[in-house]
């Protein structure tokens, strides 16, 4: 900033400071005073509550140093000043994205997204909270047969009381649990939306449900309870989409290594994915933040909410099922290695699997994810790079993989002075040929929006998410704005 | 008392930013009895300016062909033993609003950080031995942003300088250790009053010629506390520029130190009270601008 720029307004404060009340005597014994003729030195003299201005305009700088106390007084607690009743009501967020499919295998050419979220804030008082969110999201996707899809959805909607030290919270929420990145062990009450599958951000793929939760702290602790009075089931996209995890065109099923046989009955019977109408279960979190160290360890019973497919031979379909688990899981998150070093691990009783004559059961797992966060070179960009690792334990002959290894990440660099991001997410099997590239550029140069290219790249075998959607590889061109 | 302490130069960044305070007038000093460079970063280190701060700041970063703005508040809290605990909370622009970060120093170089992110309400610790980088893509470095002890640089008076037609003393600084700075060098013009560095020069590679400079513009006497108001960092390698403009300030509100927790950080109703424009409610002054 220039002197001339500043220097109006600066003066009109320096001659009103001048003779600003409220220096104490004591403050001030003497001021010095520069002989330099090339000063302009401003010093209101005789009191001892004086202000001093030091001004140099021959410098393309200016500085002030205002000598006028402030007179507020101080307030002895905070405790006593309670927050004026807030009512807020916008639109918090919009979006709309252009896909190309890429591969010539494709049965479709193009899609579309538009998404909106508005939402409505009541404050009442400092302990009580009120919000109400609604969602908008349209779909479309054209090529060897067009589809369409237009849903309005309440989001995060509910009451919420604060005291002292917990917070209590009841409607419909998202609450997602984990440490890693992406795809975290221990999350597995949340409703997840699958409706493009994997192509947002992890806090775009959570569906807001129904909850009752308890947060208590003491410490740098918390304790976290969550019960599900009706389970919302995920999200996935219309059968006709060509994101739906059971292909008819093919008789696969997603992370199956289907067989001929199984094929054909795929194929030859519907598709039924009618949740229970049930609860969706209890959780409990422990977690601590602390010098060095932060850990987490959670026990929950409820039901899985993404379908596992499988053949229901006494109603002669492929039908959903959610089975319900006791999942047992800890996490920990350590500065190491330069980054922060991050692992988290779950245990499942009830996972679901389908055996090799396509009769379904379930068996134990255990799920694991390291991950390791760092600002390479000191610098702007981001990378975190993590494996995960899925056992099933004690598994009949199944179509299932009974182990699975990946290795997975993120890369991102902000450039040409932040106004511009580059982006890579990514996931390649280490067992078994599974891929998923991510790059993105995208123009953030704009205040809370940015434009953004991004290019989707699956591929894979069998039994794979890479190798089921190896032809739905797409590129896109979409805007996101934040109000 | 227990007092913020640690106003060594770099934190003056840092301060700016968090709480913009320094020594208070009544510890003025008229003779400039400072033995050596390392008494006065001592002093600047030891300068009370309050047990807890509370301000509201304005980020402008300016890029030459683009301007952004980011509006926060901080909050400080000496919990003694060279421990210190800052929140910062994001308000703009709406992309991050209420990303919270927070970060407790300890004696030594030792840090934690956290960041709260809303989109997922997620606590997540983060790298606090991260030092370069460009705070939410300002000029202003990690490192600028996190607490620098005494002991960390050795300390020289190196003569004279005005800014602003202030007169100031020019100190110093090199780190003992290479490896726990992104600077090599810096050169504070310290008031020898008011023990404010008026202007830092920051040296990254080249020991003759700075890549960055802070110049404070105004500084204002709050609470008896001697107070940054309005400073910039020049980035004078890339020609950009960060100006940072504390709209309003409040010190020894007896924040507690539960906001500097895990709740803290992922509750922002929790903070409301100490906000320091909280004050204008009552009909008090602040300053605004």
């Amino acid at each position: 900033m220039k002197l001339t720029e500043i220097s109006p307004s600066l003066l009109a404060t320096l001659l009103f400071t001048v003779t600003a009340p409220g220096i104490h005597a004591e403050d001030i014994d003497t001021l010095v005073i520069e002989d330099d003729a090339s000063e302009t030195l401003i010093i209101d003299g005789g009191s001892e509550d004086s202000d001093i201005l030091l001004f140099d305009e021959k410098e393309d700088e200016g500085l002030l140093i205002d000598l006028a106390e402030e007179t507020t007084p101080v307030r002895d607690s905070g405790s006593d000043i309670a927050p004026a009743p807030t009512f807020t009501a916008k639109l918090d967020r919009l979006w709309i994205e252009y896909g190309h499919f890429t591969q010539q295998g494709a049965s479709k050419n193009q899609q579309g997204y538009a998404h909106g979220l508005a939402s409505l804030e009541w404050k009442p008082s400092e302990q009580w909270e009120f919000k109400a969110s609604v969602r908008a999201d349209g779909y479309t996707e054209s090529g060897r047969n067009d589809w369409g899809d237009f849903r309005l959805d309440y989001d995060e909607t509910y009451l919420r009381y604060k005291a002292e030290n917990s917070t209590l919270t009841v409607g419909m929420q998202k609450i997602l649990w984990g440490r890693i990145d992406e795809f975290p062990p221990t999350d597995r009450l949340s409703t997840q939306d699958f409706r493009r599958f994997i192509l947002d951000d992890l806090e775009d793929r959570r569906l807001a449900s129904l909850a009752i939760r308890v947060e208590h702290f003491f410490d740098n602790k918390k304790i976290d309870l969550v019960y599900y009075p009706h389970f919302r089931e995920a999200q996935l996209a219309d059968k006709d989409s060509i994101w739906y995890p059971v292909n008819k065109e093919t008789g696969e099923i997603l992370s199956l290594e289907t067989t001929g046989p199984a094929e054909a009955i795929v194929k030859a019977v519907p598709v039924i994915e009618d949740a229970p109408d049930t609860d969706g279960g209890f959780g409990a979190r422990f977690s601590s933040i602390g010098s060095g160290f932060d850990y987490g360890v959670t026990v929950q019973h409820g039901h899985q909410t993404v379908p596992y497919f499988s053949y229901n031979p006494a109603r002669n379909i492929i039908e959903g099922r959610y089975p319900r688990s006791w999942i047992v899981g800890g996490d920990f998150g350590v500065e190491a290695l330069g980054g922060t070093l991050k692992f988290e691990a779950n245990w499942m009783s009830d996972t679901p699997v389908t055996r090799m004559d396509g009769s379904y059961t379930t068996v134990k797992s255990l799920t694991w994810g390291a991950a390791l966060e760092l600002f390479p070179g000191d610098s702007d960009a981001r990378l975190n790079l993590q494996l995960m690792g899925v056992k099933l334990l004690r598994a009949p002959s199944v179509m299932d993989r009974d182990e699975m290894y990946a290795f997975n990440g993120s890369y991102q660099i902000p450039f040409a002075d932040h106004r511009w991001r580059a982006t890579t997410r990514f996931n390649v099997g280490l067992d078994e040929k599974d891929i998923y590239l991510n790059p993105e550029i995208a123009y953030t140069g704009w205040e809370a929006q940015e434009v953004y290219v991004e290019f989707h790249f699956f591929d894979g075998d069998k039994g794979t998410p890479g190798g089921f959607y190896e032809d739905n590889s797409i590129i896109t061109l979409g805007w996101r704005a934040a109000f | 008392m227990r007092t913020i302490k640690g106003l060594y130069p770099v934190r003056i960044l840092w301060l700016m930013l968090i709480c913009a305070s320094h020594a208070s007038a009544g510890q003025i000093n008229h003779d400039s009895p400072y033995k050596d460079g390392k008494a006065l970063a001592q002093a600047v280190y030891d300068s009370p300016s309050g047990e807890d701060a509370s301000s509201k700041v304005m980020m402008q970063v300016d890029n030459g062909n683009s301007t952004k703005q980011r509006l926060l508040y901080s909050y400080a809290k000496d919990i003694g033993d060279g421990e210190r605990w800052t929140l910062l909370r994001f308000i703009k622009p709406n992309d991050v609003a209420n990303t919270g970060l927070l970060t407790a120093d300890y004696k030594g170089d030792d840090s934690d950080q956290w960041l709260y992110l809303p989109a997922l309400d997620r606590v997540r610790r983060i790298a606090s031995s991260r030092k370069g980088g460009r705070f939410v893509g300002s000029d202003f470095y990690y490192e600028d942003l996190s607490s620098r002890e005494v002991s960390m640089d050795d300390h020289t008076i190196i003569g004279e300088d005005k800014v602003g037609g202030a007169s100031c003393t020019l100190l110093e600084s090199i780190p003992i250790e290479r490896k726990n700075s992104v600077y090599k060098k810096r050169v504070s013009c310290i008031h020898p009053k008011i023990l404010i560095p008026l202007r830092i020069d920051y040296y990254e590679n080249d020991l003759e010629h700075p890549s960055k400079r802070l110049q404070a513009r105004k500084i204002k006497r709050v609470q008896g506390y001697w107070t940054v108001f309005d400073s910039t960092m020049y980035n004078l390698k890339r020609g950009s520029s960060t100006k940072l403009v504390t709209l309003a300030i409040r010190y020894d509100q007896g924040i507690p130190e539960n906001l500097f927790s895990q709740r803290g950080l992922s509750d922002d109703s929790r903070e409301i009270p100490y906000r320091p424009e909280n004050e204008l409610t009552q009909g008090k002054t602040d300053e605004t601008h």
